[in-house]
Parts: structure tokens; C-alpha cells; sequence
């Protein structure tokens, strides 16, 4: 990346508000010509911080924000001790020291989405330091959620093109569709996404889709606890075989374009859907080994293929097209053929054994 | 014109030379500045070299610990 479009600040950015704080009121440095004096205690990451400089005037959001997941990473903490069970965070720095380097740092701060792009994908300001309020997909969401559901909604999954999201077509951006809360968080401490109530749901816009009169004959004959919309309406999705651990590339990664169909693992209230869309998770038994040997010790008893709303939703896809493409269609299900020996035991409670026909 | 006022004269646009001289001293001191043509507090070096690509080809050798982030 060009050290220009990193640093540069652009003249747009003398009409934002926050220019009047002058740069070293959020940065630190000195206000001096001389290059070395003035970025002499500079804080490139004032944001990260909650409780500074953004917390003067978005306190009520810096709150909140202290028990998001984006800012906690509660979710991906939570998953990794429970395939870890019975070891836990404060017997094991084994698995802690895993949690910091490898998961923690994935958090984002206020300046991450609203600045510049995330370290993960080496920073640098997005827009000359003009300050989003709605943050910019492809810069910001994009360079975490690259290869999964961001990437599948812009169609560009971790550098390779694909069919982007009928709703990214429609030019809709995420928050068209998730409530600003899923970002900065519901001011609850949150432990994972499947317990945030605000999530979207196609029948907040798509009202009485499934419905016996409805002119579309699919929507007729399948009702929602049968499957989610995903099944018929999402396409192949990117899915994950291991996970970047070791720096020395010991530990590497997979990824195939696959569609799978599976087992509804979570049913409840909001999700009674029987058949879901899966995605594999970047998960294997010994990908921590460079910390701790055998340190995901439950491993067996987590499904590493797990219900997904994928980000890629079209109109029409080879589902829709024709009753064979589904009905009678092992390929396109979770199924025994599906499972590998290193996979865990536990994928055979979401592995569909019969197939649905006619 | 009388020798007297000459004298007055000169330490007049003396005085007022040396006024103009603590002034500019004094306004150097002050916090705040002028960035392109606007009022900026505590910026004016920092945005002279960050909104320069040129200067900012120069910045590359600040370590990475102190690049631009959120």
C-alpha cells in the first residue's frame, strides 16, 4: 500500500467538525515543522480507547460499545473455550495466549470503521480522514469480513469475484438492513450473534412471504419451520478449512466454494427453520498445537459446519429453478459422503441422512 | 519640520516596527493556526506535511507502529 493512501489527509477533511480539534487534541505529537519532535508521542489509535477522546462527545455510543461484540470479540471467545472444555482461560495461558494473539486483536475501534481501514488489512485512511458515519463496505467491513459474509456481499470473496448480493445490486448498504445497535452494540454485555434480538429478518421487508395464496408456487408449499429463506435464495458461499495460526505457515488454510444444505442445530423462536444453509468454520483439532498440544480438547463435540445467513442472496439460483435441484439432490446436502476423518463427531447431528424427495 | 517631531516620528514606526515583531513572536506562541485559509487549532505543521503526497512519500519511514489507524 502507497504511503499515500495511508497517511494523506485531504483538504475535505478542514470541513468536518472534527478538524477543529485541531490534530494533536485526539493524536498527541506536537504542532511543530520539525517531522521527528512532532510525532514524538503520537497515538495513531486514539479511538482504541473507549473512554477518550470519541467518549467527550459519543459517550452514550462509547458505552454501549464497551459490550459489543465488534469491541469484545465475546462470541469467538466464547467458541474457542468451549472447544477447549474442560480447560478454560484462567488454567490454561496456553489457550489465553492463543485468544490474545491470534482472536483479540480481530476487535475494531471507533476509527476502524469510521476512518480508516481495519490493521488487518494495514490500516490507513480511507477517505483522507474524513469521518463516515455509515462506514464504507468495501474499505472497512470488507477487510474483516472479506472472505465471508462482506466479501460474498460485494462479490469480492477474499480477492476473488463472485455474484454479489441482490441487495448490494439494489445499492443497499448493511445498515439498510441491520440496526445500528448489531454494530455498536444493544448496551448489554452481548456473548454471540445468535443472542443479539435485533438481527434482521427477510420478513422484516419481505412481509407474508410463506403463504398458501402466494403466486410464487414455492412459496406455497414450503413454510418457515421447513427451512430459511437462505436455502432456496443463497448461492455457493466460501468455507474455511483450518485457520491462519502459526506465522511460519505450519497451520494452513483451505478454502473451497461449496453450497450445503444441513440440519437447523439451534431451533427456536426466531429460527425454526428444519433445513439451513451451512458453512464450514475455520476450525481443526490441532491448529492451536503451536501453543499447547490436544488443546481443543472438545473438539469432537462441536460441529465445525454451522448454520449461516449468507450474504449472497439472489432471486433466482439453481435451487429455484427446478424441484430435481433440490428434491432427490444429495450434492447439494450435508451428508455422510460430507464427513472426514478428521472431522468431529458432532457433524452428524446437522448431517441430513435422507434426502428429501417428492 | 521641527527636529523634535522627527525624533517623535521615528520612534512612532520604531515602536510600531518592534509591536509588529512581539506581535508575530507572540501569535507564533498562540495555539491555533491558519490551514488552507482556515481557522485549524494545534495543526497547521501537522497538515502542511500530511496533506503534501510529496512530504508524505517522506513519512514512509516512520515506523509502522506509529501509521495512521483509528
Amino acid at each position: 500500500m502507497e504511503a499515500t493512501d495511508k497517511y494523506l489527509v485531504s483538504e475535505e477533511f478542514l470541513d468536518d467538525y472534527h478538524s477543529q480539534l485541531g490534530c494533536t487534541h485526539c493524536h498527541g505529537g506536537e504542532n511543530v515543522a520539525d517531522m521527528e519532535r512532532a510525532h514524538q508521542g503520537l497515538d495513531p489509535r486514539p479511538s482504541a480507547d473507549l473512554e477518550g477522546v470519541c467518549a467527550d462527545c459519543h459517550g452514550d455510543i462509547t458505552e454501549k460499545y464497551e459490550g459489543a461484540l465488534h469491541n469484545t470479540v465475546e462470541g469467538i471467545r466464547r467458541g474457542l473455550e468451549e472447544l477447549a472444555y474442560p480447560r478454560n482461560y484462567e488454567e490454561n495461558p496456553g489457550l489465553l495466549q492463543a485468544f490474545d494473539e491470534k482472536c483479540s486483536t480481530c476487535h475494531a475501534s471507533c476509527g476502524e470503521c469510521h476512518v480508516s481501514r481495519p490493521t488487518t488489512v494495514e490500516g490507513g485512511l480511507f477517505a483522507g480522514h474524513i469521518f463516515t458515519s455509515e462506514a464504507p463496505i468495501d474499505e472497512t467491513c470488507w477487510g474483516c469480513h472479506g472472505a465471508r459474509s462482506a466479501g460474498e456481499y460485494i462479490g469480492n470473496v477474499d480477492g476473488q469475484r463472485t455474484i454479489p448480493d441482490i441487495h448490494y445490486q439494489a445499492g443497499m448498504s448493511c445498515s439498510d438492513c441491520h440496526d445500528v445497535s448489531n454494530f455498536h452494540g444493544s448496551g448489554e454485555f452481548e456473548t454471540g450473534m445468535r443472542e443479539i434480538d435485533t438481527l434482521p429478518n427477510c420478513q422484516d421487508c419481505h412481509r407474508d412471504i410463506y403463504s398458501e395464496n402466494s403466486e410464487i408456487q414455492e412459496h406455497a408449499v414450503h413454510d418457515e419451520s421447513m427451512m430459511s429463506c437462505n436455502v432456496c435464495h443463497s448461492i455457493q458461499n466460501n468455507n474455511c478449512y483450518g485457520c491462519h495460526v502459526a506465522e511460519d505457515g505450519s497451520t494452513p488454510v483451505e478454502s473451497r466454494f461449496q453450497f450445503k444444505i444441513g440440519l437447523n442445530e439451534h431451533q427456536d423462536e426466531d429460527r425454526p427453520y428444519e433445513y439451513v444453509t451451512l458453512r464450514h468454520v475455520p476450525t481443526t483439532e490441532g491448529m492451536l498445537d503451536v501453543y499447547e498440544s490436544d488443546l481443543l480438547e472438545n473438539f469432537d463435540n462441536i460441529p465445525t459446519w454451522k448454520m449461516t445467513t449468507s450474504h449472497n442472496i439472489q432471486r433466482a439460483t439453481p435451487q429455484t429453478r427446478n424441484c430435481d435441484n433440490c428434491h432427490g439432490n444429495e450434492d447439494i446436502f450435508l451428508t455422510e459422503d460430507d464427513l472426514t476423518e478428521d472431522c468431529p463427531e458432532a457433524n452428524r447431528k446437522i448431517m441430513v441422512e435422507e434426502v428429501p424427495g417428492f | 519640520m521641527a527636529r523634535r517631531t522627527k525624533r517623535y516620528m521615528f520612534l512612532g514606526v520604531f515602536a510600531a516596527f518592534l509591536l509588529l515583531i512581539v506581535g508575530f513572536l507572540l501569535y507564533q506562541q498562540l495555539p491555533g493556526g491558519v490551514v488552507a485559509g482556515r481557522e485549524s487549532p494545534d495543526s497547521e505543521n501537522c497538515y502542511n506535511c500530511h496533506s503534501n503526497p510529496e512530504m508524505i512519500e517522506e513519512l514512509a519511514v516512520i515506523p509502522e507502529e506509529a501509521a495512521a489507524g483509528g
